[in-house]
């Protein structure tokens, strides 16, 4: 059988990775850019695989260790090959120097990654120069590219992207005047919050936006407010005199080729719904990584994609049956949505929280029956955190059960 | 001196003219393309880094059927002239333009009187419309709000693809032996004996006959030929661009009963298949192209009375254009009062778009009563855009790619845009000369990640084609800078 993956991010390459090993005859990798590892070769600093690889690296260090596998282990690779068309019987239309193939595979699993919202999704005023960049594209310009993309900086948006590229910014020698989040929390990691801002003196503004571009041709200056109800509280209105403005303010999975295949799109996971095996509700057609869901760190992404690649080939005809799950309240997502019932292992759920918790005690609901809970010290918006359901209670599950997964926060951890 | 025919260059000769326009808008493009089926030298001259970068990229770019001017006017009599000449002028040049008629829609007892105010005045000026009752409405377009009374239909009315357009014109005049010279701003106007002395900032040009197309600008060339009967203030109209997910919210364009600002929000699909909404009607004293949060409220209430939907949710971007309010109400299409060999065409506003074929034949007219118009055997009313992959067959495709290799490697992925597209954009004629160029003429940037991924890979197929510095890259011109250098350089 032959197994297509469509990029050649971290969750493409090990989803090919676990496909060969779980014994696909061919396994063919997709990728439009000119090498292999997605975001990764950008993100050039480390705390890349610390779980999974058990070290401390660098993306592209830990994108070459993937890559050396996918090489070893016989991966069919095609590079700058693109995807432009997805049908619902799984035949792919690809885009290469070569001329365009038409390939019709026995599985396929997406692994097209997330792109960043522009300063258009989130409807800032003002005037249209040149210097607005989003923090992924700025990255890119000024790791792979070289170029200095600006020499005074405002960040928007307290994701860990922005705050990366807040800390190589100043390490390139701008100056980051500050950043603002518009949440009272921040939306990136801790560690990135210490290390990349608090120990570069960068002013973190929360509950603040910028209310309004200025300059003509190239960005001259932003104004900043305190927002409180999504309004700019009046008084609070400071204008930052910067050449450059950097987004960092979320990602959005790459969807269109799953709607293409028809498949509808969820509104909090902004990609389709997947089983535990990541299989969409086309039989056969799995998607993984960040194109399924943000995910937080690339471990998570490769542990998740190597269930797919795994399930690509080992799943042949099971017979559907499934519960279905949901976030309720402070769970912001949960994947996966459906589970399929009769697996060998019981799922693992993961979860994000909407906001910051202390001790917290998390529950799989149906109706208002409680199926399992469990505790946890604190969570985190920023954290994807791991809900792994017991055998006992994944056996009592029946089909077309409609389960949610609830929070509730049991005290401070002071 | 550069002589070599069809031109768009920063070195035309800066020596003698028999027309030179001024403003490489809509009208500018018009008046260009029609002058060069004469025998005639004609250049055109602009402001900015390329043509049509001003109001007519900022604008709704709907071919209006023409029952809204009142009658009598000019503005309703080149209205009415100038979608017949869309029609032909679209399949000559390969423009985009879709005839999916427009909807004026009625909430109450008032806008009921005003539309049907409205279907007198087309029947009177001849523009087929028709008034249709609540559920003929609600059936052609289920999204809209169920609560509107009954709208007016006018079938012959559409959508154009407005950078397109000028690009196209501009084109034509090119290949029929016109020439353009970008980045000059006219700064004066001089009587000489045998013509027109027109300085820019690169130099001075003399022309037997100048036309004043200079949008919200027009009143200063104006004002150069001493000229201050007529004044322009600029009226700001501001949008939003949606995701192609949901282009098809509506069929029709749909507007609201108009009211003495305007035409009102409305909701329509856009030739590139996104969902557009807006303007607003902001009166301004200085010529100010920024949107504004109040704005841009306004906008989303405007089009939510009309279709109740969720735009926000699927906002890809913003802008803003500025109409060109003259002073007397009505278009001006005249010779100058005060210059002899100055031909004004001033104060188009919207219906301008729409209008502009006719206004340019008016223009040529007024030209005709200066210069001999001789009309050349070997003008060729055609022009083409390099091919798009999205748009041609499949076996097409395949021979462009076997051809050039750089067609099967995909750049904009939102818009889905080959290499070998954006290469085509930097060589035709007018060809891109910065990111916004890029964009206007095949999409790149323009789609849902608004470039993020693609705008860094053509920064460096700008720097491999034009043999320029990436510092030197600018995305409209000017000191429009996407980056200030290279990190790797010996500059540290
Ligand atoms: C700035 C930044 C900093 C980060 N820091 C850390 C960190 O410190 N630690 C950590 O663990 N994680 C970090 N991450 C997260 C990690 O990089 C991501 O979780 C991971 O890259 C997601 O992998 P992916 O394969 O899903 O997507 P991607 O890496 O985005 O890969 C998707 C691939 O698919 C290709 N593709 C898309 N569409 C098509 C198509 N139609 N045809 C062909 N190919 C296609 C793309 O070109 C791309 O190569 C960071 C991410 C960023 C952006
Ligand atoms: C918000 C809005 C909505 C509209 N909607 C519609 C619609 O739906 N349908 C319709 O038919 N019309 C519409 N219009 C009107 C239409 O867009 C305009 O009438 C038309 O684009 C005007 O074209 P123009 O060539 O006169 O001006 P512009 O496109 O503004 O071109 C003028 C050019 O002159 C140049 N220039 C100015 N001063 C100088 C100088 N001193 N030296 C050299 N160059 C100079 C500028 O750089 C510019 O390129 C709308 C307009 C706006 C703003």
């Amino acid at each position: 059988m032959t197994v297509a993956v469509v990029g050649g991010g971290p969750a493409g390459m090990a989803a090919a990775i676990s496909a060969k090993k779980a014994g696909a005859l061919k396994v063919v990798l997709i990728e439009r850019a000119e090498r292999l590892g997605g975001v990764l070769p950008q993100c050039i600093h480390s705390g890349f695989g610390l779980s999974y690889f058990g070290q401390d690296l660098t993306g592209p260090e830990f994108a070459e260790l993937l890559g050396r596998e996918v090489e070893a282990i016989g991966v069919e690779v095609w590079l700058q090959s693109m995807v432009t068309e997805a049908y619902p019987d799984r035949s792919l239309l690809i885009s290469r120097a070569e001329g365009i193939s038409l390939l019709k595979p026995d599985a396929v699993i997406f692994a097209v990654g997330a792109r960043e919202r522009p300063r258009g999704a989130i409807a800032i005023p003002g005037s249209r120069p040149a210097g607005i960049y989003t923090a992924g594209t700025a990255q890119y310009m000024t790791n792979i590219q070289g170029y200095e993309v600006g020499k005074r900086i405002f960040i928007l948006g307290s994701g860990d992207i922005g705050l990366i590229m807040a800390r190589r910014f100043t390490l390139e020698g701008a100056k980051v005047e500050a950043v603002a989040e518009l949440m009272p929390f921040p939306g990136g990691l801790s560690r990135n919050v210490q290390q990349c801002l608090k120990d570069f003196g960068i002013p973190l503004l929360l509950s603040h936006s910028v209310i309004e571009v200025m300059g003509r041709e190239r960005v001259e200056a932003v104004k900043v407010a305190k927002i409180e109800n999504g309004m700019p509280v009046a008084g609070t209105e400071k204008v930052y005199e910067v050449d450059t403005l950097v987004l960092s303010v979320g990602l959005l999975p790459e969807v269109e080729l799953l709607r293409q295949m028809g498949l509808t799109i969820l509104p909090y996971t902004n990609s389709v719904t997947v089983n535990q095996f990541f299989e969409t509700e086309i039989p056969h057609v799995y998607v993984v990584g960040n194109g399924a869901g943000i995910w937080d760190l690339v471990d998570h992404v490769v542990v998740s994609a190597s269930t797919a690649g795994a399930a690509s080939v080992a799943n042949w005809g099971v017979e559907r049956s499934e519960a279905f799950v949901e976030p309720c309240r402070d769970v912001r997502l949960v994947i996966p949505q459906r589970i399929l019932l009769g697996a060998d292992e019981p799922p693992v759920l993961w979860f994000r929280a909407g906001k910051p918790l202390s001790v917290s005690k998390v529950t799989l609901l149906r109706g208002t029956e409680v199926l399992a809970s469990r505790g946890y010290l604190s969570l985190r918006p920023a954290e994807m955190a791991t809900f792994p359901l017991r055998k006992e209670h994944y056996e009592k599950l029946k089909p077309g059960d409609r389960l949610t997964l609830c929070v509730s926060e049991v005290g401070s951890d002071a | 001196m550069e002589e070599s025919r069809g031109k768009s260059s920063e070195l035309v000769s800066l020596g003698s003219w028999d027309v030179v326009v001024i403003g490489a808008g809509i009208v500018g493009a018009a008046v260009f393309r029609e002058l060069t089926r004469y025998h005639l030298r004609v250049l055109l001259v602009d402001a900015l880094n390329d043509v049509g970068g001003e109001a007519s990229r900022a604008t709704s770019a709907i071919i209006h059927a023409g029952f809204d001017p009142e009658p009598g006017t000019l503005m309703s009599q080149a209205n009415v002239d100038g979608v017949q000449l869309w029609f032909r002028w679209s399949q000559e040049l390969s423009i985009d333009l879709e005839w999916n008629g427009s909807l004026v829609v009625a909430f109450n007892d008032e806008e009921v009187n005003e539309i049907t105010r409205l279907l007198h005045q087309g029947k009177n000026v001849g523009v087929p419309v028709k008034f249709l009752g609540r559920e003929e409405v609600l059936r052609r377009e289920p999204m809209l709000n169920p609560e509107i009374r009954a709208a007016l239909y006018a079938p012959v009315s559409g959508i154009i693809d407005p950078f397109q357009a000028v690009v196209a014109l501009v084109g034509n005049g090119l290949k029929n032996g016109g020439h353009v010279f970008l980045n000059a701003r006219v700064k004066g106007l001089e009587r000489r004996k045998d013509g027109v002395l027109v300085h820019t900032e690169k130099g001075s040009i003399q022309s037997k006959v100048v036309v004043n197309c200079a949008g919200v600008g027009a009143h200063k060339i104006m004002e150069m030929a001493g000229e201050t009967w007529f004044t322009i203030h600029p009226r700001r109209g501001q949008y939003f661009v949606l995701d192609k997910q949901v282009g098809h919210l509506v069929r029709h364009v749909v507007f609201p009963a108009p009211t003495s600002l305007g035409k009102g929000t409305l909701v329509t699909r856009t030739t590139h298949g996104n969902l557009l909404i807006g303007p607003t009607a902001e009166d301004l004293a200085e010529p100010d192209s920024s949107t504004t949060a109040e704005g841009l409220r306004a906008v989303l209430e405007g089009a939510k009375r009309l279709v109740p939907f969720p735009f926000e949710r699927y906002a890809i971007t913003q802008y803003a254009g500025l109409r060109a309010m003259g002073s007397t109400g009505d278009f001006l299409v005249a010779h100058s009062k005060a210059m002899e060999g100055l031909v004004n065409v001033a104060g188009i506003k919207s219906p301008g778009f729409a209008a502009a074929p006719a206004l340019a034949r008016l223009a040529v007219k007024l030209v005709g009563d200066i210069v001999r118009l001789e009309e050349r055997s070997d003008f060729d009313t055609r022009f083409e855009f390099p091919p798009r992959m999205t748009e041609i067959p499949f076996a097409d495709r395949e021979g462009l790619i076997f051809e050039d290799p750089k067609y099967g490697h995909i750049v904009c992925r939102c818009e889905m845009v080959s290499e070998g597209e954006i290469v085509s954009a930097l060589r035709m004629n007018p060809p891109a000369m910065d990111l916004d160029g890029i964009k206007r003429r095949i999409r790149a940037t323009s789609g849902r990640c608004q470039g993020g991924f693609c705008m860094p890979r053509i920064i460096d197929i700008l720097v491999r084609e034009l043999g320029i510095s990436p510092n030197r890259i600018t995305k409209f011109g000017g000191r429009s800078f996407v980056v200030y250098g290279d990190n790797r350089g010996d500059d540290q």
